[in-house]
């Protein structure tokens, strides 16, 4: 039964990403370049979103994934090449390697680049005895 | 096969490759390099390896891989990775057309991944001497160090080490990088570093100006790059990548 449950799981996510990169390249949107770097306690994420100011970003961390959105409001060669006359939309949906803590996270914007720390979820907690 | 369609007077040149690899490091510095200086094309290698595409450089039809000339140095450059099917052939026929030229050094420009690069300022430059006469070269030189342990993949990995086996004075220069994204600000930390073997001095001020347009122009070939690197080393991520 929990082996149905599973499939069925993974089929809902695929048709959701699929629907989302649909949604997403009828925007017009770029899927940023991003790297995953895991630590024995960490997971760094970082994400290069150039053109893009801080205040434009929008960071949401769900239980398995991060998504990340952005827009360029640079007008340079590169942009109108990639997106023409409307503003170029970064997005893009990070899947993670494991499960998170909700805190502590913490993110910079530096030069282009964010970067996000995630904290790894401990496997077991001690509970003491009284 | 490597075509010369302009023929140049090089006597013992110096030859830099900048070949498609860690956050581009060598394509972006060398792009820069050959357009502030005006080096010019002369020539290309031949081959079907390539994926078909079409380069088109200021309303021509330009190449993949393309080599330029200027006052004794010569300068290779691609637009794509060097695709692991048919990498053995396409480094031989470089290396074979380095050999004909009998350079008097031959200078590998790349990046060496660190995932906490986004911290680091002035990046560090690692050096790869192929031969006691490069190694003396690397010992005056200042803001480089030798890379004593570590394991390098892909094509530079190959053309390195055959230069090594020909007896050529062979050098490779790796600076601290992004490990998939474009990096102009490596790029112009090797630039930096040049003269100190007797090559021309180039400004980079504007290189890290338009850093973010960089980034953005070059997204596409460091997709394509990363991709490549995946499928040359086999594994599921390159953010397992060896690192110093």
């Amino acid at each position: 039964m929990e082996d149905v449950e599973r499939i069925i799981e993974g089929m809902r996510e695929m048709f959701e990403e699929d629907w989302r990169k649909r949604r997403m390249r009828r925007m017009g949107c770029v899927e940023p370049l991003y790297n995953i770097v895991e630590k024995e306690n960490e997971i760094r994420i970082s994400v290069d979103l150039p053109g893009v100011e801080k205040e434009d970003i929008k960071l949401t961390l769900y239980e398995d994934y991060l998504t990340v959105e952005g827009v360029c409001k640079k007008e340079t060669p590169s942009v109108r090449r990639l997106s023409g006359e409307r503003p170029l939309y970064y997005s893009v949906r990070i899947p993670l390697p494991t499960k998170v803590e909700e805190e502590p996270t913490r993110a910079k914007y530096s030069n282009g680049i964010l970067e996000v720390v995630l904290t790894k979820r401990k496997r077991g907690r001690r509970i003491p005895v009284e | 096969m490597i075509i010369e369609e302009v023929k140049t007077d090089s006597e013992r040149p110096i030859i830099l490759e900048g070949l498609p690899d860690t956050g581009l490091v060598g394509t972006i510095s060398l792009s820069h390099y050959l357009v502030k200086l005006g080096f010019k094309r002369t020539g290309y290698l031949q081959t079907d390896r390539f994926p078909p595409m079409l380069v088109i450089r200021d309303g021509k039809i330009g190449d993949i891989l393309e080599i330029y000339y200027k006052d004794n140095v010569y300068i290779i450059r691609s637009e794509l990775p060097i695709p692991q099917e048919g990498a053995q052939e396409m480094v031989e026929e470089i290396v074979n057309w380095v050999k004909g030229k009998n350079p008097r050094l031959f200078l590998s420009l790349g990046g060496i991944p660190n995932p906490y690069r986004i911290d680091i300022a002035d990046p560090k430059v690692y050096a790869v001497p192929t031969s006691e006469e490069a190694l003396a070269i690397v010992s005056k030189m200042k803001d480089v160090e030798i890379l004593s342990d570590g394991l390098l993949f892909g094509p530079k990995a190959l053309i390195l080490k055959k230069i090594e086996r020909l007896k050529i004075n062979g050098l490779g220069l790796f600076v601290q990088s992004y490990l998939n994204y474009p990096d102009p600000g490596s790029a112009a930390k090797v630039l930096t570093i040049l003269p100190q073997i007797g090559l021309e001095k180039v400004e980079v001020d504007s290189l890290i100006a338009s850093a973010e347009e960089v980034r953005m122009q070059y997204r596409e070939l460091m997709r394509r790059t990363d991709e490549e690197a995946r499928r040359m080393r086999q594994v599921p991520s390159m953010a397992e990548q060896s690192l110093v």
